[in-house]
């Protein structure tokens, strides 16, 4: 049966049903990958409202875009991916530097426990106060695994400059979990 | 004295960057610092609770909306193509593993088979300075949109004029671009407007190629004076199951009619039918939701058929709403289209002088093409055209 609703954290999802557009398979995929994809986007765009526009967009496309998916890779990190690209070309197009975001805090890193509470939203804190071409390489490396040659590639620097950024990027967030500003 | 390696440097030591020569040095010396050891560690402490964030709640109203835009003919172009620079490592990998082909060998047979996805022509469908603006993207520097602006819109009978109408038949392409060249290209939306035979309504006719959607064409009767829609009528099947809705405009109502079809004589579990059930609705639903819009903009067949009775000229601004309907509810999202300027534009149907548009909805922006000799819609960019990639609708046949 290649149709069959598979409970989360089963693989796969039926592809051809996704090809489709049938929607129980499209639930399946956006419970499964959308929560990674908020948080990856949430921090790079710094705007909850702008990731969401994007894992919009990128689920409208998805049927139609499986035509092009080889099924020898990963689907999760092929839909990761896209949504990179869809945020790069966003943050091009709005060409805004620097900027803190003022929502970053909101729906990602929310936690329970006490004191992991105070840890997240330290972590995310300091996140939304980095510059933008520093937080977008950090969390393409630490968030998506991407290599320095890939981000290179995406962002249209050098491999050194991205592993350079990769590093400012630590060094400023230590600092700014040190308290040492 | 010890001499302390630099903060970079432990960082990069860190973060499992550092060269080999690099890492045995900062390695020797951390095994004699506990200052630096310290540094690394606390660098380490970063990445990890980076790696510990949770992820992001996924709510079910973001599902709804994709949903909704899909039901209502929404489609977006992806960037599935790796940038060229990772492509071009890829391919010159996999000819290293079989026969020698020189590199401009290899890139006129790839060039060659993306002219022919791309219906024989290169993608340069924009006058040459755009084409050169596009190359020159990252010395472009970025540029912010301007501010919304909702300050008139199209009153129900005012400046359209419906003896603008006349019937058409459009056939569109989507075509995704950049770096100069063409990425893909796939079939798109087949435009009508025609007379309906029994009550000389105009029917605005938006059908999509097999494969994209499992549909009859969405149909939209419209009141031949004001082009408001009369009532109108979609089906969509998936996985066996259809689903037909009809809609009518009465006053300010919407009587909407919904019946889904499970398929006959097909094995089917019970859980399997509850779900798909609950994704489509109700079997049989009839239902009425209030509105009040006088223009309403439903398909791309309707909106060329508003633009083509509306007097375009610069600086030109329409305001539409375009309704959703989806599980007994209503969702409106503003879209505005102002006319900027002139360009002329080059398809695979002709050269035409077109009006400039800027087209805002929701988060999206659009570049328009209308033709200035009928108002029809000759094609679209999504995304700024100045950007490195960007996607295109464009028209590709008019008969």
């Amino acid at each position: 049966m290649t149709d069959a609703l598979v409970p989360r954290g089963t693989p796969p999802t039926s592809l051809a049903a996704l090809k489709r557009g049938d929607p129980a398979a499209m639930a399946v995929a956006y419970e499964r990958h959308a929560p990674a994809l908020l948080r990856t986007l949430t921090i790079m765009l710094g705007e909850r409202s702008e990731a969401e526009d994007v894992v919009h967009d990128l689920f409208v496309g998805l049927p139609e875009a499986m035509a092009r998916y080889e099924e020898r890779g990963q689907f999760g990190g092929w839909l990761h991916r896209i949504a990179v690209r869809l945020a790069i070309s966003r943050l091009r197009r709005r060409g805004r530097r620097g900027e803190v975001a003022i929502e970053a805090a909101d729906g990602v890193g929310h936690r329970a426990e006490g004191e992991a509470v105070a840890d997240q939203i330290t972590v995310t804190d300091a996140l939304a106060t980095l510059p933008e071409s520093l937080r977008v390489v950090v969390v393409l490396r630490e968030y998506e695994g991407w290599s320095h040659r890939e981000i290179a590639a995406h962002l249209g620097i050098s491999e050194g400059a991205a592993m350079t950024r990769h590093c400012r990027a630590l060094q400023k967030l230590r600092r700014t979990l040190e308290g040492d500003r | 004295m010890l001499m302390h390696p630099g903060e970079l440097a432990l960082t990069r030591y860190a973060a499992g960057s550092a060269a080999e020569s690099l890492r045995r040095r900062v390695a020797g010396h951390l095994a004699d610092c506990d200052r630096c050891r310290a540094t690394v560690q606390s660098t380490r402490d970063v990445r990890a609770a980076l790696k510990a964030t949770a992820e992001a709640s996924a709510p079910a109203a973001l599902f709804e909306r994709i949903m909704a835009s899909r039901a209502s003919g929404a489609r977006a172009l992806l960037p599935v193509e790796a940038p060229e620079a990772l492509q071009l490592e890829v391919r010159t990998l996999r000819v290293g593993n079989g026969p020698t082909i020189s590199r401009p060998v290899l890139w006129a047979v790839l060039g060659g088979a993306a002219a022919f996805g791309a219906i024989q022509v290169g993608g340069n469908y924009l006058e040459s300075s755009a084409v050169r603006a596009i190359t020159h993207a990252d010395r472009t520097p970025p540029r912010r949109p301007a501010p919304l602006t909702l300050d008139t819109s199209i009153p129900a009978a005012g400046p359209l004029d419906a003896r603008r109408m006349r019937p058409l038949n459009l056939q569109y392409g989507s075509i995704s671009f950049a770096g100069g060249k063409t990425q893909s290209t796939v079939a798109g939306p087949r435009v009508q407007l025609r007379r309906d035979g029994g009550n000389g309504q105009w029917m605005a006719i938006t059908s999509w190629p097999a494969g994209t959607r499992n549909s009859v064409p969405d149909t939209i009767w419209l009141n031949p004076e004001t082009l408001e829609p009369a009532r109108w009528h979609s089906s969509y099947r998936t996985n066996g199951v259809t689903t037909e809705i009809s809609r009518q405009v009465a006053g300010n109502q919407l009587r909407v009619r919904r019946s889904t079809q499970l398929p006959a004589g097909v094995p089917m579990t019970l859980a399997r039918a509850e779900s798909l059930t609950k994704a489509n609705g109700a079997t049989d639903t009839s239902y009425t939701l209030p509105t009040d819009h006088a223009t309403v903009a439903l398909s791309i067949a309707h909106t060329t058929a508003l633009m083509m009775a509306a007097p375009l000229a610069v600086g030109w601004r329409g305001r539409f709403t375009i309704l959703d309907v989806w599980r007994r509810r209503i969702s409106e999202r503003p879209s505005t289209i102002t006319i900027t300027g002139s360009r002329r534009v080059v398809t695979p149907a002709g050269v035409f002088d077109c009006w400039e548009a800027v087209k805002r909805s929701e988060g999206w922006e659009r570049r328009q093409w209308y033709r200035k000799s009928d108002g029809i819609f000759v094609g679209e960019a999504l995304a700024d055209i100045n950007s490195p990639m960007f996607y295109r609708t464009i028209l590709i046949a008019e008969e």
